[in-house]
């Protein structure tokens, strides 16, 4: 039976042309989807923990003489962190209409402008959650709040601290991008990527607010 | 001649019955250092982060493999607009 004529493949490349294809998923963004898959199962192991040793405390959780998490300051810093990711979100669809258009007419160059404008907002936007959370940590061990006091404040540490340093990279992902933008440089799956990145932060923030402050 | 695997066992039987009797009474293998707490409140907050960490990453390896499959039909179709 002869071979299908589109499966035919010339050893000295002579064959017809086949159209080239990118992939169906830039490379990147799959890959960042993996690493917050990962990271995702990361806190939901944390999360179990806490719910756990939250578990075997009643009555006691947190201590009765622990100093106060600051739950009203931190849902402003909430507030602030969803309006950077609202702004990264309209910046990337800024950009990608700019793509669409062409960067070089007058429609065009205006969403580019907006995007980076956006762009710049949400990472200072994000920037401020980042330091809002340093100076209140700041202000809970000055209160007498370590990672020793009790198991509590260790959980308030432990899964505070390592969304924290999730955003600290987030930001510098999003720093990087704004660079490119800025240079003309930055593709679209290379923004995407890092936008995914800095969506899981944004996103899981909330619940964990929500567990750590408010349970 | 009949085939090798065809008779081969997935575990020996002492394996097999090690592993059922860890199985129908985890109390006797102990090999969770927190499971012998596991009773009232703990229990129950075991079973609940059991379910949560299962769906979790059943959920998120789910529509990751849901997810790249459409995009590569809508490849094949060349109907691709954005990663998204």
């Amino acid at each position: 039976m002869a071979p299908q004529a589109d499966s035919v493949v010339w050893l000295d490349g002579s064959g017809p042309p086949r159209p080239r294809r990118g992939p169906a998923v830039p490379h990147s963004v799959l890959g960042m989807l993996l690493v917050v898959v990962m990271e995702l199962m990361m806190f939901a192991g944390l999360v179990s923990a806490y719910l756990v040793a939250q578990a075997a405390n009643p009555g006691s959780w947190p201590p009765p003489g622990q100093p106060r998490l600051p739950i009203e300051a931190t849902a402003f810093n909430t507030l602030v962190l969803l309006a950077s990711g609202a702004l990264v979100w309209v910046a990337g669809r800024s950009f990608a209409s700019a793509e669409t258009l062409g960067a070089s007419g007058t429609v065009g160059a205006a969403e580019r402008a907006k995007a980076d404008r956006l762009l710049l907002i949400g990472t200072l936007l994000g920037s401020f959650f980042v330091l809002f959370q340093g100076f209140e940590w700041v202000r809970l061990i000055n209160e007498g709040l370590t990672l020793n006091y009790s198991t509590h404040g260790s959980f308030f540490y432990l899964i505070v601290g390592t969304h924290a340093l999730h955003a600290i990279v987030a930001l510098g992902a999003l720093s990087w991008a704004y660079g490119k933008l800025r240079g003309g440089l930055l593709t679209d799956g290379a923004f995407w990527t890092v936008r995914i990145l800095w969506f899981f932060v944004v996103g899981l923030w909330p619940a964990l607010y929500a567990l750590v402050y408010l349970s | 001649m009949s085939h090798p695997a065809r008779h081969a066992r997935l575990l020996p039987g002492w394996l097999a019955a090690v592993c059922a009797v860890v199985l129908l009474a985890p109390d006797l293998a102990h090999a969770c250092s927190v499971c012998p707490l596991g009773s009232g409140r703990t229990g129950k907050a075991y079973l609940i982060t059991g379910l949560l960490i299962s769906a979790t990453q059943l959920i998120a390896v789910g529509s990751l493999v849901w997810w790249w499959r459409r995009r590569v039909r809508q490849a094949e179709s060349g109907d691709v607009t954005d990663p998204t």
